[in-house]
Order: C-alpha cells, then structure tokens, then sequence
C-alpha cells in the first residue's frame, strides 16, 4: 500500500516538476534532473513524517523544486550526489512517463501559422528574446508582441491536438 | 488557493517575463490546480521541444549560433528573409 501510494504521489507530481524545471531550467535533461531529485526529498519527508496533508505537499514541492532550482542554477554539487541516489530511492515500477511532442507536426504547425507570428514564437522561445527586444525588430509594440505570442501558441496547440491540419 | 492565471500569464511565465514575485505564485498554483497543471503540461511540451531541436524553420540568430555549434544548416530563401530552414 505505501508503495501504491508513493507512485500515486510521483505520477501527480512528475509533470509538474518538469514542467517548472523546463520553464526556469531551459534544458531537458536538467528538467529530468530535477524530478529525480525533488521526488527523492519528498518520499523521504512523507517516510520520515514530516508532510501529511495533501494541500501541504503541494506547497512542499513547489517549495523544494523552487530551492533546487536555486542551487542547480548556482552549479551545487550535492543536488547531483542527490540524483545518484534516487534511482534506488523510488518506488519499484514507476517509470518517468513524459515525451516531447512530434517535431515534424510541430514543424508542420509552425509553418502554417502566420509569417509575422511565427517570428514571434521562434524569437521568443528559441532566440530567447523578451517582447521589447522583438518588438523593436519586427516595429511591433511589446503589448502586440504578447498578444500576438499567445495566440499564436495556442493555435500551436489547436493544431499539435489534431484541431487543425499540420 | 490563488485564482487561476489567464493563458497569457502561463505563455509570459514560459517567456521569463513575470516578476519574480508573480512568477512564484503562479509557480505555487500550479503545483495544486490540476487543470493548471495540464495546461502548463500543454505548453511544456510545445515550448521544450522548440527549445530542445532546431526547429525546421528558424530565425537568422539562431541559425548562426547553430552554425557556430558545428550544425549543417541548408539555406533556403523564403519571405520573410528573416526566416531559413534548417538541415539535420
């Protein structure tokens, strides 16, 4: 039963770590990282007692991915004699369940969105560049760029989800 | 827990353009409202995988840090001129 118990906690929570470790990382394989990592500290704080609420693991996690973060971005040895432990510290049977989406469609969905908003997202995303800087390039304002930016993703995910031809 | 945040939050949390403040209590909500989550989860894999491969079609800065890496990039002249294509 706590085995059961323990994946249950690592499948709510695997996603969402990478998730944030994606969003504030910028690398995939740090992002896995990651995820080993927090879930490790977390299944030892629920043997060892310390969180017993739902709500208030919530917070723990978030609170531990967001000190992690912290250190891995400061280059902390420990987090990566952390990671060599967890692959045993994990419940048996628990697989990282999480895949990249199809680069081809991606590809195809990109190419079907407008010129200008394409700009937008590969600028934002891939150049790494912030609404202002591709404001000023594309004679954009920084407000037209968001709006522009958003919807375009989410014609990306109309279109990734099969709502539109790729 | 907070209210939710718009879908625009999430895309300029992913663009690195809350405050650190906001950014955090996005972050925190995210980890308790399950349709959050899966938008998030939505985004993360759109956006991780632009950033993980070179993309088909990208951007002149791009293509020159790719080109400065090592990669074989094929050219190809399309409107605008900002955009090329990319090789692998």
């Amino acid at each position: 039963v706590e085995a059961e118990h323990e994946r249950s906690i690592c499948q709510r929570y695997s996603n969402r770590i990478r998730s944030y470790g994606l969003c504030h990382l910028r690398d995939g394989a740090a992002a896995e990282d990651l995820v080993q990592q927090v879930l490790l500290v977390v299944l030892q704080a629920l043997r060892a007692g310390r969180v017993k609420e739902v709500e208030n693991l919530d917070t723990y996690v978030f609170g531990t991915c967001r000190n992690m973060v912290m250190d891995m971005r400061r280059g902390n040895a420990r987090q990566r004699r952390i990671a060599d432990a967890a692959a045993t510290a994990l419940p048996d049977g628990y697989e990282l369940p999480w895949a990249l989406a199809d680069r081809s469609r991606l590809d195809g969905c990109l190419e079907k969105l407008e010129a200008r908003a394409r700009n937008v997202v590969l600028a934002t995303f891939v150049d790494e560049r912030d609404a202002d800087d591709v404001g000023r390039s594309m004679g954009l304002s920084a407000g037209n760029v968001r709006v522009i930016r958003h919807r375009a993703l989410a014609h990306l995910h109309e279109c990734m989800e099969g709502g539109l031809q790729a | 827990m907070s209210a939710c945040p718009s879908y625009e939050t999430l895309v300029a949390l992913w663009a690195g353009e809350l405050h650190e403040v906001e950014a955090a209590a996005v972050d925190e909500h995210l980890f308790g409202c399950d349709a959050c989550a899966a938008a998030t989860e939505r985004l993360a894999k759109v956006v991780g995988t632009l950033r993980e491969t070179p993309p088909f079609v990208t951007s002149r800065p791009h293509r020159e840090r790719l080109e400065a890496a090592g990669t074989r990039v094929a050219v190809t002249d399309v409107e605008p001129t900002l955009v090329t294509r990319v090789g692998r």
